[in-house]
Parts: structure tokens; C-alpha cells; sequence
């Protein structure tokens, strides 16, 4: 209030200066809005509230963070929330509810809400923060190539479907004559696309000999109605016939009288019956050479040997069941074998050196292939007893993979030998084998020698290698690969000598480089830095 | 390059005759040429389509009457 006593100002009325002087008003204050205002005040308490409340539990201090009860912080100048567990009235719809820890408080306070109040309002504390939505996730970028969507047929693919929709037509395919038929079945076997629409192209009633490379989607109808369609077939000859079954068996057995020679890759599932049956029909059979069968078994032996004595060509290759007893039963063909492939038996040591011995003693005389590979039945005793003293006309002798047979062995044996020179050896994964052998083996048939294989001989010297090019001059086809002392100096020296030299293999040769010298018309394979576009 | 043998002979690495020359002999009948060049360009052009775009069908541009000498030049030349 204005001065003591009741005497006028000097300058008014005393009531002029009835208010308090006003608060100097900084410029600060006046550019915050109300709601900055409000906040900032919030925060003053807050901390004010911090401080006072700092030995209080920690539940407070949390409740930053905590989404449920952040709310209830702002209405802190509230009514206290009442403790949990006791009965509140709602602020907006008058119901009892309990009081938990989720309680919110009413908006504009005084008051809390029950939960679905609390929910209507939006303020539903146990709703999930929204997870923020991702944009639609970006497109893969990179440029992918989908093989299996996008391939432009090949050329030879196109031509293939063009002439199996013309099959029939034979003007349109016009004159076939002239072509290459076995060019044209390669390039189908290549592409695998062989079926028995286009096999027709192949069948002729005339025809006599009959290759297909690959004739894994002829089915056994198709099967059947290839022997059908070529009656007068003597020489067939079929690789991966897998789905040739008994049916085809048996159908052969009555629709190819004249059949003299059949060479199947993988016929599987023919069964012991349909064998034996099929030899029954073909006495004259000369020639049965088969690869992978588990089911040929010693029965079928039997009656093959029965029914065809003249059997001249015998492959049994990767035929699971072959043991001893098999070998007793080729014995009789004795006097006209002369190509015995026994290679790759179902279990490495089916059969022994004794069974060899006594089947080599029998067909010997007039075998001129003999193949036994992958046997380790094969010893040294075999080459002296069973090769040496009985199969003096042999041409090509294959004993790969025979872990057994010594180098010494090996070298003893070609340098008594009586037999002809070989021209087609093959003595390749014996890693005994070194230069003693290498050296008889040159010294004995090296001028004949048109096929030499000696991959895997590591302990061949640099000088045992020399003499080949110096023994073997019409080589044909080598294989050192992995004897370590290949270099290109050998290489050279077999361009220049073994003037007919067609293809040498060197895999695993590290000393051969890219610099090894090149002839025109000859295949270097295995060169290990070769580029590779 | 789209032919294999075609690429192979014309590369520099190789001593071929081709690669020196810069040229390479084709020894079949000019229809097969011209139909062999034709799938050439056809290749090269399609070659990197993306997956949605529309490619035309060779198959109807080969006639039967050459099928069977293009196949075998087909797999000579991997194309």
C-alpha cells in the first residue's frame, strides 16, 4: 500500500500507486509459447521432484524410460495416485475398478480412469508402440541371371525339336541319305535329347549295325519296337540303356534272329531269367559285352557258356556278382576267346590269382585282350604263371589299378617273355611301378607300342621317361599323367619322335607349363596353367 | 562370341591359322551359312533380355528340309 498517514501524494492521488510495482517483464519470457511454458515449468519440477525424491524407490527413477507410466508423470500436480490394489471410482464412468500399476489418470485431471476408459480415450497402456512400417524393401539390385527362366535354346536343341515334329514326314526332312547318320546321333546323344520319336530316324529294315550313344529316354516299348523296326541288326550296340528291362530282353530274344554282337552300357534291371532266356535264342551269339549289371550271376554264366559256344568277345565289367566260380565256367570257351574283360568287379577282390591262373591256363592260347583291371587279386603270380607260359598271342594287355603287382615283378615278367610285342598296354594306378618295368616293357614291345598308359607311375626318373620317345616311336595315345618328372623337354621330345602321335595326357605333371611346345593335330590334355577362357 | 568353335579358333592365344588371319573357312552349303549367322544375331540380340521382356521363337524360322544338316553344323560350331 501507498505511504503512512493519510496525506496526498506529492504527484496524484494516493490511490494511483495502490499496485505493487510490476515485475520488469524480460523479452525472454514473452517469445515462449504457452505450451514451451508449460513444459519448461514441467521440467523445473521434475527436477525439483528429482532431487527431493532421490532416496525414494526406483520405480521413479525408471519411469522415464517406461511407456506405461510416463503418462501418469505429466500429471504429477495430480492427486497422488492412491496406492495398488485399493478401489477407485472412475473419473469418467463412475465405476469401481482396482487400482493396479498401469492406472492412468484422467485427462483433464482430477481423477484416474478404469481400463477401458483409459483404452477409449487412446491411452491404452498396454498397447504395443506402433512398429515404425518399413517401406516396401527395395528390389533385389543386382542383376541376377535366372538360369532356369531365361536360356535361349541352342541351335542344335531348335533343329532337334524341328525334326522330331517332321518325323513322319519324310519328304520334309528330305534327303537323309547323303547325311552323316552317325553325326546326327552323336549331336542327339550330346544333347540328350534321344527319345523314341526321333530314334525312328535311325531304324531302317535293312540295317545291320546299329549305334545309339545315348538312349536313356527310350523306354522299354521304344525299346521293343527298335528291334522290331530293325530286324536284321547283327551288331548293336546301346550305352546307357537303363531302362532296358526284362521285357525288352525277352522281346529281343524272339525279333533279333541274327543278332551276333550286343555291347550294353547299364542295363540294370534285366534279370537273371531274361538273360538266360535271351542267350537260349542266340546260339550264334559271338560277341556279349555288358557294363554294370548287379543282377548277371553265375546261373546266367552258365547258360551263356551253354547256349554260346561260340563265344568270342566276353565283357563282364562292373558286374557286381563276379567271383571264382565265373571264371571256372568260361573255361570251356577256351578255344575261341579272344577278348576276356573282366574289369572292375563288384568287390575289388572277387577273384583270386589261383581261379586267374587256371582260367588264363585254358583261354590263353587264343585271347588277344585281356583286362583286369581293378583287381586286387592280380599279383605278380598271375603275370608269371597265368600270362606268361599261356597268352603268347596277346595285343593289349590292361591291368590297371592292380595294387599288388611289383615293379621288379613287372620288369621280370616283360623281359622273358616270349609273347608278341603289345601294342596296347595299360598299367596306369600301379604305384609300385618305376623305372624297371617301364625300361622291360620298351625294350619288349616298344616297337608295336600304339597305346601306352601310365598314369600314376609318381617314381618314374626323368631318364625312364626319355626312353620312351626313344622305344616307342608309333605312339599314338600316351597318358603320363602325375609322374612328377613330365616336363616340357619330354613333351618335345615325343612331338618330334613318335611321329603319329595323336594325344598325350599329362594331368598332374606340375613341371609341364604353358610353354610346352604344341604340334598341329595332336591333343595335349592336363596342362595345368593352360587359360581358360 | 556366340559359337564356341568360332571363338575358340579366332582367340589370340591359340596359334590357329584363323586367329592370325582374322579369318575363319566354313565349309557348309550357304543356306546352312545364312541360317547360322541368322541364330547368331538372334542370340546376341536376346542374349541379356531381362526376364518379362518378349523374345521371338527361332524354332519357326528353321525348315524342316535343313534341319538335319544344321544340327551337325549346330554341333560342330556349339552354337
Amino acid at each position: 500500500m501507498g505511504d503512512a498517514g493519510g496525506a496526498p501524494a506529492a504527484d496524484g492521488f494516493e490511490s494511483d500507486n495502490l499496485d505493487e510495482p510490476e515485475e520488469p517483464v524480460t523479452p525472454r519470457k514473452r517469445k515462449l509459447t504457452k505450451a514451451a511454458e508449460a513444459k519448461l515449468k514441467a521440467k523445473e519440477k521434475e527436477k525439483a521432484k528429482k532431487k527431493a525424491k532421490k532416496n525414494d524407490n526406483d520405480d521413479y527413477e525408471d519411469e522415464d524410460e517406461d511407456p506405461y507410466s510416463a503418462l501418469s508423470k505429466m500429471w504429477r500436480d495430480d492427486i497422488p495416485k492412491p496406492p495398488v490394489g485399493s478401489f477407485e471410482n472412475c473419473a469418467r464412468c463412475q465405476k469401481q475398478f482396482t487400482v493396479t500399476k498401469y492406472t492412468v489418470a484422467a485427462n483433464p485431471p482430477p481423477g484416474y480412469l478404469c481400463h477401458p476408459c483409459a483404452k477409449s480415450s487412446g491411452n491404452d497402456p498396454f498397447k504395443k508402440p506402433a512398429a515404425p512400417r518399413k517401406r516396401k524393401p527395395a528390389t533385389d539390385k543386382r542383376k541376377v541371371e535366372h538360369f532356369e527362366d531365361r536360356r535361349l535354346p541352342s541351335l542344335a536343341s531348335i533343329c532337334i525339336q524341328v525334326i522330331s515334329k517332321h518325323i513322319d514326314d519324310v519328304e520334309a526332312l528330305g534327303d537323309i541319305g547323303g547325311m552323316n547318320l552317325d553325326e546326327i546321333a552323336k549331336a542327339l546323344a550330346k544333347n540328350r535329347s534321344l527319345n523314341a520319336e526321333n530314334a525312328t530316324l535311325f531304324y531302317n529294315v535293312e540295317n545291320e549295325r546299329l549305334i545309339m550313344y545315348d538312349v536313356t529316354n527310350l523306354t522299354p516299348p521304344a525299346l521293343c519296337t527298335l528291334a522290331s523296326l530293325n530286324p536284321n541288326l547283327t551288331n548293336l550296340r546301346l550305352d546307357f540303356c537303363g531302362h532296358m528291362d526284362d521285357t525288352v530282353a525277352s522281346t529281343w530274344a524272339a525279333s533279333l534272329p541274327q543278332l551276333k554282337r550286343v555291347e550294353l552300357l547299364g542295363p540294370f534291371l534285366v534279370r537273371a531269367p531274361a538273360w538266360q532266356a535271351f542267350f537260349r535264342a542266340h546260339p550264334d551269339l559271338e560277341g556279349f559285352l555288358i557294363t554294370q549289371s548287379p543282377r548277371f550271376d553265375i546261373e546266367c554264366m552258365r547258360v551263356l557258356v551253354q547256349s554260346c559256344p561260340n563265344l568270342r568277345e566276353l565283357r563282364l565289367k562292373e558286374v557286381g556278382q563276379l567271383s571264382d566260380e565265373f571264371l571256372v565256367e568260361i573255361k570251356p570257351l577256351g578255344e575261341k576267346l579272344t577278348y576276356l574283360d573282366l574289369s572292375y568287379p563288384g568287390r575289388p577282390d572277387a577273384l583270386s590269382d589261383t581261379a586267374l591262373i587256371d582260367l588264363l591256363v585254358a583261354v590263353g592260347p587264343s585271347l588277344q585282350h585281356l583286362d583286369l583291371s581293378g583287381h586286387a587279386g592280380v599279383t605278380d603270380g598271375v603275370l608269371f604263371r597265368g600270362v606268361k607260359p599261356h597268352a603268347l598271342g596277346l595285343d593289349a594287355l590292361m591291368m590297371a589299378n592292380a595294387t599288388d603287382i611289383t615293379d621288379a615283378g613287372v620288369a621280370e615278367f616283360f623281359e622273358t617273355w616270349q609273347g608278341k610285342p603289345l601294342s596296347r598296354l595299360d598299367l596306369s594306378r600301379n604305384h609300385e611301378l618305376a623305372d624297371a618295368a617301364l625300361g622291360a616293357l620298351l625294350k619288349h614291345s616298344g616297337e608295336r607300342l600304339t597305346e601306352l598308359n601310365l598314369n600314376g607311375w609318381k617314381d618314374l626318373s626323368e631318364d625312364a621317361l626319355k626312353g620312351i620317345p626313344k622305344n616307342a616311336r608309333f605312339l599314338k595315345k600316351l597318358d603320363v599323367g602325375f609322374c612328377r618328372s613330365a616336363d616340357n623337354f619330354f613333351v618335345k621330345d615325343i612331338l618330334e619322335q613318335c611321329s603319329d602321335i595323336q594325344e598325350i595326357k599329362i594331368w598332374g605333371c606340375a613341371r609341364v607349363t604353358e610353354h610346352c611346345p604344341r604340334k598341329r593335330g595332336v591333343n595335349i590334355y592336363g596342362i595345368e596353367t593352360a587359360q581358360i577362357y | 562370341m556366340g559359337s564356341g568353335t568360332l571363338r575358340n579358333s579366332l582367340s589370340a592365344e591359340s596359334s590357329f591359322s584363323e586367329a592370325l588371319s582374322n579369318t575363319c573357312h566354313i565349309n557348309e552349303r550357304a543356306v546352312i551359312v545364312e541360317k547360322l549367322c541368322e541364330y547368331l544375331c538372334y542370340k546376341s540380340l536376346y542374349e541379356g533380355a531381362k526376364k518379362n521382356e518378349e523374345i521371338p521363337d527361332f524354332q519357326e524360322r528353321v525348315q524342316p528340309e535343313i534341319s538335319l544338316e544344321l544340327l551337325v553344323a549346330a554341333d560342330y560350331y556349339d552354337v
